[in-house]
């Protein structure tokens, strides 16, 4: 196995840094331009949301190394 | 969960293949490769290309960031970490990549202080925790993880945090395509297009392979429906004759892809005359480092480094691989010396490597049988 830690699971492996995440955004802070979001699996991250417009509670978005670079359509 | 479950739907994953099955013509070989690394990983995962008929046939591309990084590299980071003081930050693939004299697991061990993060914001972190200590960013990956060292780096000069630096070896992923279409020892038919990379530079940039080279791309999610439906869609352009940039990944991917991530990335980063990449050598403009305007966090330049240039291990023959030339497992040293536990090269380290995919998988006794 490797020793990539815990975060490192079958279906993501963020820590070879090129995978993306689909997360729902749970808060936002929009003074430091950072979310709060959850993975499907219930594992939370700080992400940034600069790069975005428009972020809100409810969104899911892709996370790549923890910032959001796109908007999922139609997520609900 | 939703985008997920039903892009693993068996049925429809069944009448895809079928529709592939109806596409393709009997007697023509087709080779497509698949230029991602995430790709690569879910193919084997999910056995997408147990589902295509005998003459489909795909070949895995450079598209992973850490098997392409080049043992000078890895050296030059581990020069670092042995700095006096030095906090040496990256992602934990990285630290199992063969340089020389070792990995950075290895300098580790030997006292270097390294530490594994998973995004380049824990790096900074990391040096708001420690002011008295020098927190170098170990940066690699290509467009879908520049942004975020980009957004990192405005951070730490917003909130002035003097101990944070970057070695930064981003890549980007059209030169190298570029160079593997002018590459005479590769015959391509088309091109599954990475879908997150295009999520941040759009369909724009790949137009020039149908325009130049005459050759299909599809953008495509990473789904096992999504790389099936794809690769249908790149059938079908072979077979109504068609040559275009088409955008499978809809739902994420929009044609212009993220304006302000390449915003902010033009601001941090300014293209590299020329970078070493392993197993493909010296690409022009394949590379991105500091611009000048943040030349004061680039950690080469605050430390300096050795710079040397150092040849692959004669046994490995990830360049090969990376090219698409031989498939994993006609590797001399793969499954042997090579090992995910001890990997030679660097396509064995991440589980996005297409020797790693074969071997976690198990793919490869099946494939020396066929053999």
């Amino acid at each position: 196995m490797t020793d990539t830690g815990a975060r490192c699971g079958a279906e993501h492996c963020i820590t070879c840094s090129d995978e993306g995440l689909a997360m729902r955004v749970l808060r936002v802070d929009d003074e430091r331009g950072l979310a709060l979001c959850a993975a499907d699996d219930g594992e939370r991250a700080t992400v940034e949301i600069a790069l975005l417009e428009d972020v809100a509670a409810g969104d899911v978005v892709l996370v790549h190394a923890d910032v959001a670079l796109a908007a999922l359509d139609g997520a609900g | 969960m939703r985008y997920v479950d039903e892009f693993r739907d068996p049925e429809l994953g069944r009448a895809l293949a079928g529709e592939i099955l109806a596409t393709v013509e009997p007697g023509r070989h087709y080779k497509l490769m698949e230029v991602c690394g995430g790709h690569t990983h879910s193919i084997y995962k999910y056995g997408v290309d147990d589902l295509l008929p005998a003459n489909v046939e795909l070949v895995h591309g450079p598209g992973c960031p850490v098997c392409v990084i080049p043992m000078g590299r890895v050296d030059d980071g581990i020069a670092l970490a042995h700095e006096a003081g030095v906090i040496f930050t990256c992602f934990g693939d990285m630290m199992r990549v063969p340089g020389s004299h070792g990995t950075l697991l290895e300098a580790k061990a030997q006292g270097a202080d390294v530490r594994m993060v998973y995004s380049p914001l824990d790096a900074l972190r990391i040096a708001k925790a420690n002011p008295e200590r020098e927190v170098v960013f170990f940066a690699i990956g290509f467009e879908t993880t520049a942004p975020s060292t980009a957004l990192t780096l405005k951070r730490a000069r917003a909130e002035g945090v003097a101990n944070f630096s970057c070695m930064c070896n981003h890549v980007t992923i059209v030169p190298p395509l570029r160079a593997l279409l002018d590459s005479p020892d590769l015959r391509l038919d088309g091109f599954i297009g990475p879908g997150h990379v295009a999520t941040v530079v759009g369909a724009r940039p790949f137009r020039f392979i149908p325009a130049d080279y005459g050759r299909p791309l599809v953008i495509a999610g990473f789904e096992p429906l999504d790389l099936l439906q794809a690769i249908h869609m790149i059938l079908r352009q072979l077979a109504d004759g068609r040559c275009e940039v088409e955008n499978q990944y809809t739902r994420v991917v929009p044609d212009e892809g993220n304006p302000r991530a390449l915003a902010v990335m033009a601001e941090v980063f300014a293209l590299r005359p020329h970078f070493e990449w392993r197993g493909l050598g010296f690409i022009s403009q394949s590379a991105l480092r500091l611009s000048d305007a943040y030349a004061d966090l680039d950690a080469e330049q605050r430390f300096g480094v050795p710079g040397v240039r150092v040849a692959d291990p004669k046994a490995c023959q990830c360049g090969e691989v990376l090219k698409g030339v031989i498939k994993p497992w006609e590797c001399k040293v793969f499954g042997t010396a090579c090992t995910p536990d001890h990997a030679i090269g660097t396509c064995m380290v991440s589980p996005e490597g297409a020797c790693a995919a074969y071997y976690n998988y198990g793919r490869f006794a099946r494939e020396r049988e066929v053999v």
